[in-house]
């Protein structure tokens, strides 16, 4: 088996897990908390207040530490050059700076640390909730409804454009429709998106499908569209049929474009799930935030915050190195 | 002229590959205040008038089995519409066409085209991929078009090469490719339109030896459309010469020298000369 088909199997495989294996019931958080016992609210959660810097963890060592490893990299970078991609030892150099300005102006007590929780706070906060099991609930329940929702969206839009793009009267009756709709942002359709779909997954689904669909759409279309006419040629010349033209030679060289349009949509996705867990729902990373700022623990949005970071960074890195398989040929 | 023999629709021993009877073929554009617009589409409240453009005036000309014929002409002399038209990509707008004694309509892998630009080569396959195209849409089995791909791959030289991608290759290479591509189907009639017009003279002169050597050892009809004189009296042993737009036929040269041809003999030049004069006077001598 080839590389790219390894890449693809592989891909294919986690996206599936994460749709069918971990798709718990919506209420997944509530039940959770139930489980966990101790303080609860009206709500039958737990209670947390504690926003003690350095319980575990010493602002000193902490920047101390983070100061070491950045000029431990730093060496490294210099002395084994070909080992270390240099771009990323200095995107790792701003990122160590900033972390360690933002925990000793919260130690000196220059801002209040409710305003601005340091990172030793939002670390063994997000430890905490590893421990208990909440992070992992929550990660897992906007995983799935992005997977979910992100593979309606390549379903409805790799299609729909194909067919936009091929079939001149079906694209002048369908395509303004499209772009009414594209201009409005998607969390504008959450009001309607709970009265329509109820509360639950449903309603989040809409809004991230809505986000993720339109790249995918518009570089489907634009893709198709830029097929040139002397690979047409070519292959009908070669005994292609119109079936052949659209799978040998449309697809495969909109592909890149249409890759991109996916990558882009994902983005868009993963923006539009935390916009739409904010309500409806009772689990997810955005809903993790949206309750912790109720409760003004503010570790708990930053460290939501961060997790979000991560994800968005890991999925796009992913979808780079895949788009750079795919598209060898160019 | 090459017209020998009647008209006979079925094909069997001594027929023509190709018929060509009073083709003509006129494009419908807008005519702009004396300028020509060449678009289908009209614009509202625009000036523009339909006119007609005649790309071919009457062209009446057989082909038969293992000729090799050269189109030339000056640039829209409706070489390349005339070529587009025995492809099956465009139709006559009177007149007709047949191959083997049948009317064309539409592509077929029978009359294979290698295109002017070497673009035409898919970017997403690979050497290999891109030949073994054709075969795999004939229903060739996987065994016999491994054998196929690699047996033109040898003619072609392309040895060494049979897995990269069409953008880390040349473009000679690139057209060498479209060449196999097209001749690995074994199709009776291989189509050229000025595949190497866009190359520098020396990969030129080793594709023309190229081309000839293919032709000699499959023995195929070949229709090849240029612009270069020398190009067309190197290759062909029958060269069409077109008069300027709209097209019609000047004169037809036949070119019996042996392959390889000496580009500096005296009928080598002699006959490249009786072109050049053909095409540049609007009365030849005589």
């Amino acid at each position: 088996m080839s590389f790219r088909a390894k890449l693809l199997a592989l891909a294919v495989l986690i996206f599936a897990g994460l749709t069918i294996n971990f798709s718990g019931p919506a209420f997944a958080g509530q039940e959770a908390f139930e489980k966990s016992g101790g303080p609860v609210d009206t709500w039958n959660r737990p209670i947390e207040k504690e926003f003690v810097v350095g319980k575990d963890i010493d602002p000193v060592h902490f920047v101390i530490g983070v100061a070491i490893a950045m000029v431990l990299l730093l060496v490294a970078s210099n002395t084994f050059a070909k080992f270390v991609p240099v771009p990323l030892v200095r995107a790792l150099t701003s990122v160590g700076l900033i972390v360690i300005v933002w925990e000793m102006v919260v130690y000196y007590k220059l801002v209040n640390q409710v305003l601005l929780p340091p990172p030793t706070t939002v670390i063994i906060k997000l430890q905490g909730h590893w421990a208990k099991g909440y992070l992992q609930i929550h990660i897992l329940a906007s995983l799935k409804r992005l997977f979910f929702a992100f593979f309606l969206a390549i379903a409805t839009g790799v299609p729909l454009g194909f067919l936009i793009a091929n079939f001149r009267k079906f694209s002048d009756y369908v395509d303004p429709l499209f772009n009414l709709m594209r201009v409005v942002p998607p969390p504008a359709w959450l009001p309607f998106a709970i009265l329509w779909f109820g509360i639950g997954n449903p309603p989040s689904y809409f809004i991230i499908w809505l986000g993720a669909f339109f790249p995918i759409l518009l570089n489907t279309i634009s893709g198709i569209k830029d097929t040139q006419q002397i690979h047409i040629e070519s292959i009908q010349t070669l005994g292609g049929s119109r079936m052949d033209v659209y799978a040998r030679v449309m697809i495969p060289s909109a592909f890149p474009t249409i890759f991109t349009g996916i990558r882009i949509g994902f983005g868009i996705g993963w923006i539009c799930l935390v916009t739409a867990e904010l309500v409806a729902v009772d689990a997810g990373l955005g809903w993790m935030i949206e309750d912790a700022r109720n409760l003004l623990d503010t570790p708990t949005v930053l460290g939501g915050m961060v997790v979000i970071m991560m994800f968005g960074i890991f999925f796009d890195t992913i979808f780079r190195a895949a788009e750079k398989e795919v598209v060898k040929w160019q | 002229m090459a017209m020998r023999g009647e008209t006979d629709n079925s094909f069997g021993p001594g027929s023509h590959v190709v018929e060509i009877k009073d083709v003509k073929k006129s494009f419908y554009v807008y005519v702009d205040e004396g300028q020509t617009v060449l678009s289908e589409k009209r614009r509202w409240f625009s000036r523009k008038k339909p006119g007609e453009l005649v790309a071919i005036k009457s062209f009446t000309l057989d082909v038969d089995h293992g000729e090799f014929v050269a189109l030339l002409g000056p640039s829209g002399c409706g070489k390349s519409t005339l070529l587009r038209i025995l492809a099956g990509f465009e139709t006559p707008t009177s007149g007709f066409v047949t191959f083997k004694g049948n009317a064309i309509n539409g592509p077929d892998p029978q009359r294979a085209m290698v295109f002017q630009s070497e673009r035409a080569v898919f970017p997403w396959l690979t050497v290999e991929g891109n030949i073994g195209l054709g075969p795999k849409l004939q229903g060739m089995g996987k065994k016999a078009r491994k054998e196929a791909v690699a047996k033109t791959i040898e003619l072609v030289e392309l040895k060494g090469f049979e897995r990269a991608y069409p953008k880390t290759l040349s473009g000679g290479m690139l057209q060498r490719v479209a060449v196999a591509r097209a001749i690995v189907n074994h199709p009776e009639l291989l189509l050229m339109d000025e595949p190497f017009g866009a190359l520098d003279a020396q990969t030129r002169n080793h594709l023309q030896d190229h081309v000839v050597k293919i032709w000699q050892s499959i023995e195929q009809t070949i229709i090849f459309v240029t612009h270069d004189i020398e190009e067309a009296v190197y290759l062909a042993n029958k060269v069409v010469v077109f008069t300027a737009r709209p097209g019609e036929i000047k004169e037809v040269v036949s070119i019996n020298l042996p392959h390889p041809r000496d580009r500096t003999s005296e009928e080598f030049i002699g006959l490249r000369n009786h072109c050049t004069r053909l095409i540049r006077d609007k009365h030849p001598e005589g």
